[in-house]
């Protein structure tokens, strides 16, 4: 009996020791490989589960996006949001700030936007001035929101995962019983806000394509993100909270005051992406502007390593696989939601491949 | 499935019965009951144990002895199935054993007494003794049982402990003794103390030599593991082996040995047992402690009334057992815990429960007790670690940005002063050794030109080598002026660095005394609560 | 309306409405105790309440549509398990992966296999305990609930005296509190961990099973509607005893019933607003009793041997 019990303790499968010293790049990329075909396998299970071919499937997720001029432009329209999203969570990541209420902050900058709009519609203020006003208006929305969470952890010590996400389910319901009441628009029976007057709109980049000036606003960001996270004082303040809080507190940084900021600038980032969205794209609130921006950035930000190289490059990458789900969707008939299940999967895959090469794994002899 | 592993098995079937342990009968006294034959372990970049043999017998003391970094600990770990060698063999009252874990160790009889306890501060002490055992009462907890078996091992052996109490409402002597019983209650016939008498008043030393001698008349082999304390060494082993840089460099019989004889196999050269200290002239006072009181993180009065000053050029001591609001002490001076009353002032001014940024301008250097978690960003490269407290003041920030340029001149300052060994000030921290983690603290703290610095158990766990550093850099501070409040369980440290000792107690300062009218007694008693009759100064 | 009819319509809704919730939560205290903070809690709901469904739908039998529910969340576990346990990513960081997959694999597979119909299984019926249900207000209110019900109360029951009252429990709480100390005794930490995960995902397994089965007779996407993020809240506001946590979910079920009950009271109120009135207060709920004192002192660390 004993001995049996003894056996199954030794079960645990796997054995790691970590490595003296990093593999080599080659090697990295072998590992990436290694971790990633079998995520696509699973993918082309399911597709095949679904009853669609995985290969043509694949070739449209992935070929698609850029296929076309106007394909790439729907790139660079998804790209816009994820990027300012995930550049601002990444600072917020930096310091150990978990906020996973994006989604709401996006939504916040969105409403604060319209609010703005609802109220100025009739003052032909001019665009030179409205669209100004909207920038400043839309990151203050999504900066506030997301201060009541920073509030709650250094006032209260209240993880900021949960309170952040349950602002997220709050916005969603504050936001629908606008939308289904005081400001839905007269003239159609649908959730949404009127449209905003030209004033109101975003310029756009190309003619008959849906990308307008809020992608120079992200891409404004990614210098921006990375001179305040490593060239600044304040930088230098969230590297040390994230790594140490009782070393950041030892050398005399307000942890707090730390904390507030960075909510304010990742919560006012998500806001221009939505105040974006709204001013750029719909030219309404509406309830689903939104296809969980603020959820993919999160993953975004984390693959990027926070770094905001990287973030521009994943956002860019995650960008074209909406996109190409939005064709594979046209082209075979799979739900575009394949893209959203593709996204974690290649997380978790690069996840391994990281714990690939931090260690060295062998079965349990 | 290995062979020798599962002769172990076979011999455990009968064992584990809390008494007995794997012994089917006792062991005669004097029989060897664990040998370890030509050692070796090897870990990245360095042989921790080189073929090394060690054996123990019943009824007997032999202590190991050696500096940090020589390789105790990795041979406690392997006699402990923590570690398996990657050479060597190990017999076990003459049988081949292999351990593959602490279970395996705790079959065959052998338990581990570890220097950083290994309790559950919310339990309580009966639920820390059975933790992991099996109950006779199947799945459902046995506590009553347990503790009439604990209150019998108690008495048995002198081991005085509430079994109902929590583990953090015992002192560190209760606690040590806690672990203990754990071990006899597993049926221990080998018992590995590490560092048993660190953390101990001198009072609690006697106590514990006094619990080790009566295991030992009981049969029990015991192994303390010591780094210094050589006296305590003389006064309790049967034999002493010697490790250094993981060989061993020695077997002595105590009854036959000198203290100096033993000191200088460890260090491998003659050492000095006394620091060469200039006389104090102490200034004006430059910190004063007043009425001082704060809480621990439970919530529990940690600092009661606690009041003291430094002048410049004054080292005062603080000597007491961990635990006793040393951490705290520290933690309110640096502004990183609140006062709850009373007042710290340091220059005259008032900085009570200011935020440590002014604390920290007001001219304050701080070694905090925990390096690597408060001290320094393992994470952060050496130059980084540099400005931690700095960063925001010119010459290195440049309003909102921070000058590359200037920081790293710095951190080059530094290394090159206080011989901080590192490929470069780009070098992350957590490649750097022990010692020079410390004296990277040391050079940062130092370099801000405090008046008043408070170092927190400076050397601990540090080699002789950075030890001796530290300590003749903190002298060198002393004469230039700073007054320096030293906060250190090693008593020697306390008495030989200080200008004045103060004794904490339970939040509580015992007494002041000079440093030249102390003695050791003396404060040991006070360490343990005695307070002194009469005050020297106020 | 009389009081009588209110009040057991209140309480029996309440309890219907906390039995996903306090199932996840209950199942939650037991990884955060061995210190595994599981944030996909939500993911296994969702994922679980899908395959339960579609097996019930496929199948007509609601047991089979249970165990799929249940195996669900188990692999889900098990793979947050492998990532934050054996192979030592932040927790964090694969829950919250684990959450945002389960959400859109749901919605992709449910779009997927029932196109845009609204398909709907049949409602798996309360079962009225004899003689007890008899008994006015509280015999509706409390003995005409789902099995699942009863067994999550029967859980929260048997969860306080596993805890506490067992060597298994004892070995647990050490896990969470200080792992190293369990490993000097011989107990196999990561093992301890793997089992507490994956019974955290059995049980978020049942709570998603429960929501399609009992609670909704269909799926939709999104249909969790952090649910699983509230039994996180129900597990610290519950300071990760099961007692407590069964006061908080009772508490969230209550607050929601009183709602809906609101809602069809005719009085004018938004419904919108009053779908918000839960979060909010489980938010006021956290800002009362919150704090962070009372979580297992190893939580979120994961344990290597020997590490300084």
């Amino acid at each position: 009996m004993r001995n049996l019990r003894w056996a199954v303790e030794e079960m645990a499968p796997l054995k790691l020791k970590m490595r003296e010293k990093p593999p080599a790049p080659a090697t990295k990329v072998l590992y990436l490989v290694a971790t990633l075909t079998p995520m696509f396998l699973i993918v082309a299970v399911i597709i095949s589960m679904v009853g669609a071919n995985p290969l043509v499937a694949y070739r449209e997720l992935f070929t698609a996006p850029f296929r076309n001029i106007h394909n790439v432009t729907e790139i660079l329209v998804t790209t816009t949001p994820l990027l300012l999203i995930a550049l601002g969570l990444s600072v917020s990541f930096r310091c150990k700030f978990w906020n996973i209420g994006a989604e709401g902050q996006l939504y916040a900058g969105a409403l604060a936007s319209t609010a703005t709009v609802l109220l100025l519609k009739d003052s032909a203020t001019p665009s030179a001035v409205f669209i100004p006003l909207l920038l400043v208006v839309g990151f203050l929305g999504g900066a506030a929101w997301a201060t009541i969470s920073a509030v709650l952890k250094i006032k209260f010590q209240i993880n900021e995962i949960i309170t952040t996400l349950l602002l997220n389910f709050i916005m969603f319901y504050f936001l629908s019983f606008l939308l289904y009441g005081p400001w839905m628009d007269p003239i159609s029976v649908m959730p949404q806000s009127e449209l905003f007057p030209p004033a109101a709109r975003l310029p756009k980049l190309i003619p008959e394509t849906r990308l307008h000036t809020g992608l120079f606003l992200a891409v404004l960001s990614i210098p921006l993100v990375y001179l305040i996270l490593n060239k600044t004082v304040l930088g230098y303040q969230i590297r040390t909270t994230g790594s140490s809080l009782s070393a950041a507190r030892f050398g005399g940084i307000n942890v707090g005051k730390v904390f507030l900021l960075v909510v304010i600038i990742s919560g006012g980032l998500a806001g221009l992406a939505g105040m974006g969205e709204v001013s750029g794209i719909y030219y309404r609130l509406r309830g689903d502007i939104s296809p969980g921006y603020g959820y993919t950035a999160i993953l975004v930000a984390l693959l990027g390593k926070n770094h905001p190289g990287w973030v521009t490059l994943v956002a860019f990458l995650f960008g074209a696989l909406l996109v190409g789900g939005y064709e594979m969707q046209v082209a075979t008939g799979i739900p575009t939601a394949l893209a959203l299940v593709t996204q974690p999967l290649i997380f978790f895959g690069v996840l391994c491949a990281e714990a690939l090469s931090r260690y060295e794994v062998s079965w349990r002899k | 499935m290995n062979h020798d592993f599962w002769a172990v098995e076979k011999l455990t079937l009968t064992s584990q019965t809390p008494e007995g342990g794997f012994y089917a009968g006792r062991a005669k006294p004097g029989e060897t009951v664990i040998e370890m034959r030509g050692i070796t372990k090897r870990f990245p970049g360095v042989v921790a144990n080189d073929d090394i043999d060690f054996d123990v017998k019943a009824g007997e003391i032999h202590a190991l002895l050696g500096e940090n970094g020589a390789g105790k600990t990795t041979l406690m770990n392997i006699m402990y199935g923590l570690l398996q060698p990657d050479e060597g063999e190990i017999y076990v009252r003459g049988r081949k054993v292999v351990m593959r874990s602490p279970k395996d160790a705790i079959a065959l009889g052998i338990g581990m007494v570890h220097q950083h306890f290994m309790l559950v501060e919310p339990h309580t002490v009966t639920e820390n003794v059975i933790l992991g055992l099996k109950s006779p009462k199947g799945i459902l907890l046995d506590l009553e049982g347990a503790k009439r078996r604990i209150e019998e091992l108690s008495k048995k052996y002198g081991l005085k402990v509430d079994p109902d109490a929590k583990i953090w409402q015992l002192s560190v002597g209760e606690r040590q003794r806690v672990e203990i019983i754990k071990a006899l209650y597993r049926g221990a016939q080998i018992l590995i103390l590490d560092e048993p008498t660190a953390v101990l008043t001198p009072p609690e030393v006697k106590e514990l030599m006094a619990i080790i001698r009566r295991m030992a008349e009981q049969g029990h082999a015991v192994v303390p593991f010591i780094t210094h304390k050589l006296p305590e060494v003389m006064a309790i082993s049967d034999r002493v082996t010697i490790l250094r840089r993981g060989k061993v460099v020695a077997r002595i019989r105590t009854k036959d040995a000198r203290e100096s004889e033993l000191a200088r196999h460890m260090v491998g050269r003659e050492v000095l047992f006394t620091i060469e200290k200039n006389p104090a002239k102490p200034g004006r006072v430059v910190l004063e402690v007043r009425n001082l009181k704060a809480l621990s993180d439970r919530g529990l009065p940690a600092l009661k009334n606690v009041s003291f000053s430094i002048r410049e050029g004054e080292i005062l001591g603080v000597a007491g057992v961990a635990g006793n609001g040393q951490r705290e002490l520290a933690e309110v001076i640096a502004g990183l815990r609140r006062a709850v009353a009373g007042r710290v002032l340091i220059d005259g001014r008032d900085v009570t429960n200011l935020p440590p940024r002014e604390i920290i301008k007001q001219g304050l250097g701080h070694i905090p007790e925990d390096r690597m978690g408060m001290g320094l960003i393992l994470d952060f490269s050496i130059a980084e670690n540099a400005i931690l407290e700095t960063h925001s003041s010119p010459p290195f920030a440049r309003g909102w940005f921070i000058d590359p340029q200037e920081v790293g001149k710095h951190a080059e300052r530094l290394i090159k002063e206080f011989n901080i060994m590192a490929p470069s000030k780009d070098t992350l921290a957590n490649h750097l050794s022990g010692g020079n983690l410390q004296r990277l603290i040391l050079a940062r703290e130092l370099s801000r030109e405090p008046k008043v610095l408070v170092a927190n158990q400076p050397t601990r766990g540090l080699d002789v080598g950075a030890t001796e550093f530290i300590r003749r850099k903190l002298l060198e501070q002393r004469d230039r002026g700073v007054a320096i409040l030293l906060i250190s369980e090693d008593l020697d440290e306390v008495m030989s660095m200080s200008d004045r000792i103060a004794v904490l107690y339970e939040g509580e300062i015992m007494g002041i005394l000079p440093a030249e009218k102390a003695k050791v007694e003396e404060v040991g008693m006070m360490m343990a609560g005695a307070r002194r009759q009469t005050e020297f100064e106020a | 309306m009389s009081l009588e009819v209110f009040l057991t319509g209140l309480i029996a809704a309440g309890f219907r409405i906390a039995t996903p919730i306090l199932l996840a939560a209950l199942g939650e205290t037991f990884a955060e105790r061995s210190g595994i903070l599981n944030l996909g809690i939500e993911g296994m709901m969702i994922m679980s309440a899908f395959t339960s469904f579609s097996v019930t739908y496929d199948t007509g039998n609601p047991t089979l549509g249970l165990l799929a529910g249940l195996i669900t969340g188990g692999v889900m576990a098990f793979i947050h398990a492998f990532m934050s346990i054996t192979i030592k990513v932040d927790q964090i960081v694969s829950g919250l992966a684990l959450t945002i997959l389960g959400l859109a694999l749901s919605t992709f597979l449910f779009i997927s296999y029932f196109k845009r119909t609204q398909p709907a299984v049949e409602i798996w019926e309360p079962t009225a305990i004899p003689v007890l249900s008899q008994i006015p207000i509280i015999g509706p209110a409390l003995f005409q609930q789902h099995v699942i019900t009863y067994f999550a109360i029967i859980l929260f029951i048997v969860s306080t005296w596993f805890l506490f009252g067992t060597t298994w429990g004892l070995t647990i709480r050490t896990v969470g509190e200080n792992p190293a100390a369990a490993d000097t005794v011989g107990i196999r930490v990561e093992r301890v961990r793997y089992l507490c995960t994956i019974f955290g995902g059995l049980m978020a397994g049942i709570a998603g099973a429960y929501l399609t089965l009992v609670v909704f007779n269909s799926f939709f996407g999104g249909m969790t509607a952090g649910r699983g993020w509230i039994a996180i809240a129900v597990v610290i506001f519950g300071r990760w005893t099961p007692s407590w946590v069964f006061g908080g979910a009772l508490f969230f079920g209550l607050v929601d019933s009183f709602q809906l009950r609101l809602q069809a009271s005719g009085i004018p109120i938004s419904p919108q607003f009053s779908l918000m009135i839960p979060y909010l207060f489980t938010l006021i709920a956290l800002i009362i009793v919150g704090r962070k004192r009372y979580a297992p002192a190893a939580l979120c660390i994961p344990y290597r041997r020997g590490e300084r």
